[in-house]
């Protein structure tokens, strides 16, 4: 079994409890952090409670601020152990989290990998309301790129199932144009068609297929529709679709550092959002 | 304009100067803008602000060869730059502001400089760029040849602007030795530009467009240099879409003051009739449009004229009501019924059509370019918006759409309504501490509200049936108040209720409201509307936001009787 340093963000979901007992039957755990938002506190006590350890830190986060998260994380690595390699199960971990942690990891140059377990099922695929009371979208803290006055905006949406947050974007950040990546992973071409009818308002658009769960395919669509933009406009990313997309954005964002990458919050989210776990992980080196 | 429609809505922000051009009606808040005041320019999503302006810009009018009396220089803080929030990360406050001030002058002075250098041989003589270059290197440092010290110039800044945001991106927390301000930057600019002759006269306003956007530091930084009041060289046009959402006070924490230190300018339109104001300019912008877009004739009664069956019934209706043979005014001289007739004539109509409770819809009636300029409550994006999709319906018939027809109008115009009515639902979704109670006491707030409308419409001894806007009494000393302030903030962020400032009952000042008047063609109820409004108490608006339909319409009897409407 490998020795290794764990990250993951504690949650109510079963996916949170059931990845961390899979993650410690593979692998020894030398380290552990655990983080979690205290708006949630009292939803996912009782999961902190079940994989509290001496090896772990469990990390207390602002979930209503950025600056105060970031200075904690800034401070947590500061003195993070490197015996070794980490593995950051992203699988419950909120975007803005994720973004953040994965960025004091690259700038502490700490080698991890990133893994992700999907669950079993999705309130959003039965069309059922998952998250209510949202937050105005934000700029990642250091990842907000390097904007030209002279350029125009260009939106890149990877969606996810509530369509709304699309508009709440495009409503928000005005843009020029949009490039719009529908996930098409199990999806007839009339579902897709009909997904692509739901932004019929937005009247500047490109919509391209993407499938999240296919290894590369979000980078490659990155490369294709996005890159060639660069000189043009000054580009907002966003993935409100599975987390691996927003991995990859994140890898975009660092390659290509003057494209500012975004996220939404929600102050509510369906207590049962996601059903249990698939133990067949994804995994990003 | 893209897509070949005409009524194409697109954030001025994203329209070309060109388009601009064509497409901008001018009004006289053109001539206050141009003025040396400052002024903040206040409104809602899609009421013209940016477009105001943009077309008030330097470039703009260069082309229209005038005179360069206002240099107007357009910054939009709608761009990802101004979205930056990494300053925060500094701990000092004094740091943090001068950072954020930094990013601030540098967005201005770089949008000076491309818009003067943009053109600078049609406006400089050789010995205009002689003194501005000697000028630049006595105040900066900087040693340029004449010809290319503007766009050399503008060049540096904007390497700036990147090497700051770098900066931030990368180590937020130094602090940035470099930092420029309004008096180190702007001030030795503009200055030196004046010592050209086109300029010698020139006064030099920045057009702060979506100004809310800006940080606090930024609101304060800007609120300090409008309080210098020095506007001969320098003024700002600051638009923003609500005053709560703007510091209006410095950076030693006084007020600046309305009427004291800045001009206010409120774009809501007044919304009651056809010689309203708003009206007028509505017919403009949407022939203004036709016009650009080829369409021979442009008439806006003509492109979306009225049905006429529902034109004769109304005609009829007309006949019959200066006859006295409805009971609205049947004891009024022939003459005076005369001079009511536009106010009742819609209004008995669409009372015949309540009264008779197998009948649809009074669909006809949503036709007709009145009806579309007061659904639009006074915002011209709700003008361009039913028009766009209506013309897509057209469309889908036939490439060549001469006009809209009746049809296409009311059933657009129906499902609009429908639309805003189920957004409601959404605002939980949509909008930050919105539950879902709250969404549902402004759902029953207005269900409710349309019932008062509909007595309004029923009863033919009540008078002014035309009125869609209601102030509140007595608000400030309800203890219902925070519930009732609450749904109403709501319902303004989601355009759903307008506001503007009006006369109250005692002669002073209140907030008139405005439901957005696309809720009531689904409710059977007419969109348009006149000068007015129904007070109503703060203890009744509690009841309309908390009790069923079928217990208010109830209520609604009981008042009646009692008297205890108080319009």
């Amino acid at each position: 079994m490998n020795k290794i340093n764990y990250i993951s963000f504690a949650s109510w979901e079963d996916r949170f409890r059931k990845s961390f007992i899979e993650d410690n039957k593979y692998n020894i755990i030398n380290k552990g952090y655990i983080f979690y938002f205290d708006s949630f506190l009292v939803r996912t006590q009782d999961n902190i409670t079940n994989v509290q350890a001496d090896f772990i830190d469990i990390v207390e986060l602002s979930f209503d601020d950025a600056i105060k998260s970031w200075k904690i994380l800034k401070s947590t690595f500061l003195n993070i152990d490197r015996s070794y390699k980490y593995v950051v199960n992203i699988s419950t971990m909120p975007r803005n989290a994720m973004f953040m942690i994965l960025h004091f990891l690259d700038n502490s140059n700490i080698d991890y990998e990133i893994i992700y377990y999907n669950a079993k099922s999705h309130g959003g695929e039965h069309n059922k309301v998952i998250t209510r009371n949202p937050l105005e979208p934000k700029l990642v803290l250091q990842h907000s790129g390097v904007s030209d006055i002279d350029k125009k905006t260009l939106l890149v949406v990877l969606v996810g199932y509530d369509i709304k947050r699309v508009y709440q974007l495009f409503n928000y950040f005005e843009p020029y144009n949009v490039i719009l990546g529908i996930e098409t992973n199990n999806k007839t071409d009339s579902l897709l068609l009909e997904e692509e009818k739901k932004f019929h308002d937005i009247h500047t658009k490109e919509i391209v297929q993407i499938n999240s769960f296919e290894k590369e395919n979000i980078s490659q669509v990155l490369e294709k529709y996005v890159t060639p933009q660069l000189q043009k406009y000054n580009i907002i990313l966003c993935s409100l679709g599975p987390k691996l997309s927003a991995v990859e954005l994140y890898k975009y964002n660092v390659k290509y550092p003057e494209t500012a990458l975004a996220y939404v919050s929600s102050k509510d989210y369906d207590e049962n959002y996601s059903t249990d776990i698939n133990l067949e992980k994804y995994t990003i080196s | 304009m893209s897509h070949n429609n005409p009524f194409i809505h697109e954030a001025a922000t994203n329209l070309s100067e060109e388009t601009i051009l064509s497409v901008f009606i001018d009004n006289e808040h053109s001539r206050l803008i141009k003025t040396q005041k400052n002024i903040f320019i206040l409104g809602y999503r899609g009421s013209g602000k940016s477009m105001l302006l943009k077309y008030n810009s330097f470039l703009l009018h260069v082309k229209e060869n005038e005179l360069f009396n206002n240099i107007g220089i357009y910054i939009s803080c709608q761009t990802p730059l101004f979205h930056k929030k990494e300053y925060e990360l500094i701990d000092d406050p004094f740091k943090a502001s001068i950072l954020s001030e930094h990013i601030l002058v540098l967005s201005m002075a770089t949008e000076l400089l491309k818009s003067i250098s943009a053109i600078q041989d049609e406006i400089f003589d050789k010995k205009d760029l002689e003194i501005i270059a000697s000028e630049i290197e006595f105040y900066f440092d900087m040693n340029f040849t004449e010809d290319q010290c503007l766009k050399e110039f503008y060049k540096i800044l904007k390497k700036e602007l990147y090497k700051t945001q770098e900066k931030l991106n990368s180590a937020p927390e130094q602090f940035y030795t470099n930092a420029k301000t309004y008096s180190s930057l702007i001030v030795p600019l503009i200055e030196i530009l004046k010592e050209a002759n086109s300029f010698k006269e020139s006064h030099f306003m920045f057009m702060i467009d979506d100004a809310q956007m800006l940080s606090e530091y930024q609101q304060i930084a800007l609120s300090s240099w409008i309080s210098y009041r020095d506007t001969k060289n320098i003024s700002f046009k600051v638009a923003i879409t609500s005053k709560s959402e703007f510091k209006f006070y410095t950076n030693s924490e006084d007020p600046i003051l309305e009427n004291h230190d800045y001009a206010l300018l409120d774009l809501e339109k007044d919304m009651f009739n056809e010689s309203s104001s708003f009206s007028e300019f509505a017919k403009k912008v949407l022939e203004k449009r036709l016009e650009i877009s080829g369409i021979k004739d442009n008439n806006v009664n003509k492109y979306f004229p009225i049905d006429e069956k529902f034109n004769k019934q109304l005609e009829e209706i007309e006949k019959h009501f200066i006859e006295g043979k409805f009971p609205e005014l049947s004891n009024k001289t022939e003459a005076q019924r005369k001079s009511k007739l536009s106010k009742y004539s819609r209004a008995i109509y669409f009372r015949l059509n309540n009264e008779n409770a197998k009948a649809n819809l009074p669909t006809t009636a949503y036709t007709g370019f009145r009806v579309l300029s007061n659904l639009s409550t006074g915002v011209v994006r709700n003008l361009l918006l039913p028009c766009y999709k209506m013309y897509e319906r057209e469309r889908e018939k036939s490439s060549e759409v001469k006009f809209i027809s009746s049809k296409v109008q009311y059933e657009s115009i129906k499902s609009s309504s429908q639309d805003i009515w189920d957004s409601i639902d959404s605002l939980p979704t949509q909008q930050k501490n919105c539950t879902e109670e709250d969404a549902k006491q402004l759902k029953l707030f207005l269900e409710n509200f349309s019932l008062r409308l509909k007595e309004k419409l029923i009863n033919p001894k009540s008078t002014e049936k035309q009125i869609l806007s209601f102030t509140i009494e007595d608000l400030e000393d309800s203890d219902k108040q925070n519930e009732i302030k609450n749904m109403l903030n709501m319902a303004i962020r989601a355009s759903l209720i307008y506001t503007r400032t009006g006369p109250d009952k005692s002669g002073g000042r209140t907030t008139w409201y405005t439901p957005n008047r696309l809720f009531w063609p689904i409710r059977g109820l007419d969109p348009v509307g006149q000068n007015g409004r129904m007070n109503i108490k703060s203890d009744e608006i509690y009841q309309m936001m908390t009790k069923s339909s079928k217990t208010y319409e109830s209520l609604i009897k009981h008042y009646q009787q009692k008297g205890l409407f108080d319009e």
